[in-house]
């Protein structure tokens, strides 16, 4: 029987220590979603939704939990190899400042990701470059693309292996309105189109309500 | 594989280019200062040792790199002439060299060889005048002296040589590259032990010495006449002694034999000559111990040099570095692709070191034509192996620690 849940974490703890200090970020955050839901993750600055967004992804380490669960697996106590793997094949990530390879082409960044999950297909790039509407700048280096155009191919990339969640770290944060709402049109539409499962963290009340479920967190605790 | 890297290669072509110069300067500087040193003194070596004989008598307690003036009389003559080993006579020609030294000729110190014209060649091994002639090739000088009344002890009055008579036979053959170095030409005159000696005649480059006067000119001036030498090169029979030293066992007569032979003989030091690089290494030995310990450093910095240029390259990249592992890219891939352009510009550095070594030897032989850059394979595979090791080292530290890095700490890092 398959779970009905993608990803179900419990009692997530995160601190971080700097010079001696030790700052508690998260305090045992329970979190589920579903399969095929769109869930945004909102709150102020500072109150932990992008360190549970980066936790979820396997690119930071909480500092104890009882259960981080993707897609079956519980990541607990695997290591950097296997967490690695997990996040190469059922996760993709959207950040706010794109983290687009700089020295590759717009057609290239989507071929390495490719080449990285340990696929190859030329056409599914470049339908998925139509699909974003960049196809006139595959041969584009990022800097000679708009910003918005820069987070479309930042969301193709993530999305090009068909990942089982898809995280997106405040991806309107550096877009005007315009080209916000054009990146929300292409999620909802991989939302809806191909049942991705997508978790976004936002500071924006209206992009927040855009999403199926709306969590809301405050100083390191879900608090709706 | 590494289409990442060459995408970072050519997208900072100027960052690029300055690490290979980097690392060519590193390599380039190794390379060049062991061939330059060795080199340089590897020719005198290999001067010497083309002299077409096979022993080198000479006093005791005289070395034969540093020797001068005229310590052998020539009573031991005979008594080398009529070695014997085994019962056959093995001497068949010996070569009496009077050194002095020159104090300076093109901007150094020269050591002058005084030989006899008719014995040249075994000096010249087969290089002929470029321009000019041999000095003194009637010998009128010796003729002129061996017709003067002789003391008791067999020795002329020097003050019965006309200075017209001396002056004519104050001669000078040089190599091209003294030539080329001080830009002497045939018919300059050269300043020598109180007297205008005139270049007569200039040879190729790689005869035993740079600078050859006649032996009896020499003496005159050096001894007022007495037949005196500094050292006495042999030649021994190459029908009977083994004068190639290939033979492991056979018929012929060993040099060695032959040496310690004529060291019973006469209270000498003899040495075969093909020791004499032994015997220059002992000689310079406290030189090669400085070149090799400058080489040692040059090593040491051109190493650190390679590494902080490639070490500088790889922390550019730790953001990059942070993007594939979000993507998920694994430790050996990254590694694979920082390793691969490190190695680029390593081997592109590498390259342009070898060939500025190339272009240093050039332009040092050109400007101080008596330094010799001799580029031997070996010093060239070091400059490629501290070229490849120090590149791929210093990718291998950064990116090591690039990975142990939290993506999230690597994509922070601008």
């Amino acid at each position: 029987m398959i779970n009905d849940y993608i990803l179900q974490s419990r009692k997530i703890c995160k601190s971080y220590r700097q010079d001696g200090v030790v700052t508690d970020v998260l305090h045992g955050i329970d979190f589920a979603i579903k399969r095929g839901e769109f869930c945004s993750i909102m709150g102020p600055s500072g109150c932990g939704k992008s360190t549970l967004l980066h936790i979820l992804g396997l690119m930071l380490t909480a500092n104890s939990a009882d259960e981080l669960a993707i897609d079956g697996v519980n990541t607990l106590g695997l290591n950097q190899s296997q967490r690695t793997r997990i996040r190469r094949d059922k996760i993709g990530f959207v950040f706010q400042r794109f983290n687009l390879i700089d020295v590759l082409t717009a057609e290239d960044n989507l071929k390495l990701a490719l080449k990285l999950k340990g696929k190859s297909s030329t056409n599914h790039v470049l339908e998925l470059l139509e699909l974003v509407g960049i196809s006139d700048k595959a041969r584009h280096k990022p800097h000679q693309m708009s910003i918005g155009e820069q987070q479309r191919l930042a969301i193709a990339r993530a999305v090009i292996h068909q990942p089982a969640i898809l995280l997106a770290d405040e991806p309107t944060g550096n877009l005007d309105s315009g080209n916000a709402e054009r990146v929300m049109d292409l999620l909802r539409y991989y939302h809806k189109q191909f049942n991705q499962t997508i978790i976004m963290v936002t500071h924006n009340p209206d992009l927040a309500r855009q999403a199926d479920r709306l969590i809301c967190m405050k100083d390191g605790r879900i608090v709706a | 594989m590494t289409g990442l890297a060459w995408a970072n290669i050519k997208h900072r072509k100027l960052r690029s280019a300055l690490a290979a110069l980097a690392v060519a300067i590193g390599v380039a500087m190794l390379v060049t200062m062991l061939a330059l040193s060795h080199g340089t003194l590897d020719e005198v070596a290999q001067r010497v040792k083309g002299i077409d004989a096979e022993l080198l008598v000479l006093p005791s307690e005289t070395s034969a790199i540093f020797s001068e003036g005229a310590p052998l009389s020539e009573k031991y003559l005979p008594k080398i002439k009529n070695l014997r080993v085994n019962s056959h006579l093995v001497v068949t020609q010996i070569i009496p060299v009077y050194f002095q030294i020159m104090p300076k000729m093109a901007g150094q110190q020269q050591r002058v060889f005084g030989i006899e014209p008719d014995q040249f060649q075994a000096f010249s091994k087969g290089r002929s005048l470029l321009a000019g002639r041999l000095f003194d090739p009637e010998q009128r000088f010796k003729k002129f002296i061996e017709q003067l009344p002789k003391s008791n002890q067999g020795h002329y009055q020097p003050d019965q040589v006309p200075d017209k008579v001396l002056n004519e036979a104050c001669e000078l053959v040089i190599d091209e590259r003294l030539s080329r170095a001080g830009k002497y030409k045939v018919g300059d005159t050269i300043p020598f032990l109180g007297r205008n000696f005139t270049i007569c005649g200039i040879i190729q480059a790689g005869a035993a010495g740079r600078v050859f006067a006649p032996i009896e000119v020499i003496r005159h001036i050096g001894t007022g006449g007495i037949p005196r030498s500094s050292l006495f090169f042999v030649k021994l029979d190459p029908t009977l002694v083994d004068v190639e030293e290939k033979e492991v066992q056979g018929d012929k007569i060993r040099v060695w034999d032959c040496a310690a032979g004529l060291g019973k003989i006469i209270d000498m030091k003899v040495i075969s000559l093909n020791q004499y690089d032994k015997l220059l290494f002992n000689s310079f030995g406290p030189i090669y111990v400085y070149i090799n310990i400058a080489s040692g450093l040059v090593l040491v910095v051109s190493f650190l040099f390679i590494m902080v240029t490639i070490y500088t390259m790889v922390l550019e990249r730790r953001r990059e570095i942070g993007i594939l592992r979000s993507l998920g890219a694994t430790g050996s891939y990254i590694m694979s692709q920082t390793i691969s352009e490190a190695l680029i510009i390593s081997v592109c550095g590498m390259a342009a070191g070898l060939a500025m070594s190339y272009g240093a030897k050039e332009a040092i032989e050109r400007f101080r034509p008596l330094l010799t850059v001799d580029l031997q394979p070996r010093w060239l595979l070091l400059g490629v192996i501290v070229g490849f090791v120090g590149g791929l080292a210093s990718a291998l530290y950064p990116g090591y620690c690039a990975l142990r890095q939290d993506p999230l700490e690597a994509l922070g890092y601008e």
